[in-house]
């Protein structure tokens, strides 16, 4: 958690300037409060960025299968079997 | 992300992005979604307008038309249009069960022995276990190993095949079985036209043993659901 925050310093300063309402608190929650919404605000937005990474990286090593599967589907279609 | 049972215009585009002409109008998705997720492509089986003709490859499937699940085959997720509808678990069900019923899983998992059926033709028809170079157009050959039945594939301009790799990614060791000389990707469900897959000049091992048929068709049958 703490070397994504290093490396996404834009997302920390992004995520720093949320309004009270955009972590779903009233305006005049308490300082605790804020921190805490804060904290599990900037957790699903790191799991959603690593998630979102992690299928990245996926889709990247199977290129050579997916062109395969692509290949073998067009090559069907033009057969007029598909 | 296609779900498993979701019903999606069909778009199939050539590695250069250009349209491909199709008869199926819609795929059913009927991979399971942890392959879905993460596998880039769907198991999916082309769905036909108008009522079943032949009842034995075709489930009907109302309005829609009918699913042929002898041409069921796997699709890059960008071929699949936005999901318009969700069949029920019912016809989900008699679809995918339709599909291992017509690749003959449930048999290869027994290890049940079965002779060839003579072919009628005189050009030469790829075996269910046999390992073929398949041409599909791309810079290099890729191995295929025939899944669907002999007694079909004597018969059909087809057959229904899985791909081979010769690489161990860990990222994918739910679904690849050590088989064939490589790795089989038990969800990469190839329809191949006969006459794309090489019968002169074949890889080695030339044939898949019956112990990894075994595996490969639980695999199968594991993707599928069925």
């Amino acid at each position: 958690m703490r070397r994504a925050y290093a490396n996404r310093t834009d997302l920390v300063d992004e995520m720093l300037e949320l309004a009270p309402a955009a972590l779903g608190l009233d305006a005049d929650a308490s300082t605790p409060a804020r921190i805490e919404a804060w904290l599990a605000y900037a957790r699903a937005a790191f799991e959603e960025e690593r998630r979102v990474r992690a299928y990245a990286e996926l889709a990247d090593l199977e290129a050579e299968r997916v062109a395969a599967v692509r290949a073998a589907a067009v090559s069907a279609a033009e057969d007029g079997i598909l | 992300m296609p779900r498993r049972g979701g019903l999606h215009p069909l778009a199939l585009r050539r590695g250069d992005g250009t349209r491909v002409r199709t008869g199926a109008t819609h795929v059913v998705v009927v991979s399971e979604d942890a392959w879905n997720r993460a596998m880039s492509t769907a198991i999916c089986v082309p769905v036909y307008p108008g009522p079943p003709a032949v009842a034995l490859f075709h489930v009907g499937l109302g309005d829609l038309g009918h699913a042929d699940v002898s041409r069921a085959l796997s699709l890059p997720r960008d071929a699949l249009g936005d999901e318009l509808d969700e069949l029920g678990r019912g016809s989900l069900d008699d679809v995918a069960r339709a599909v291992a019923a017509y690749l003959d899983l449930d048999a290869l998992a027994q290890r049940r022995t079965r002779r060839p059926v003579p072919t009628p033709s005189v050009q030469p028809t790829a075996r269910q276990k046999s390992i073929h170079w398949a041409d599909l157009g791309l810079e290099e050959r890729k191995r295929a190993l025939v899944l669907s039945p002999d007694e079909r594939n004597a018969v059909a301009p087809y057959v229904s095949a899985l791909y081979v790799t010769s690489r161990d990614k860990r990222n994918r060791r739910a679904w690849q079985v050590p088989a064939a000389g490589g790795w089989v990707i038990t969800g990469d469900l190839l329809l191949q036209p006969q006459r794309a897959l090489e019968h002169r000049r074949r890889p080695t091992p030339a044939r898949a043993t019956a112990d990894e048929m075994a595996e490969v068709a639980v695999g199968v049958r594991g993707v599928l659901r069925a």
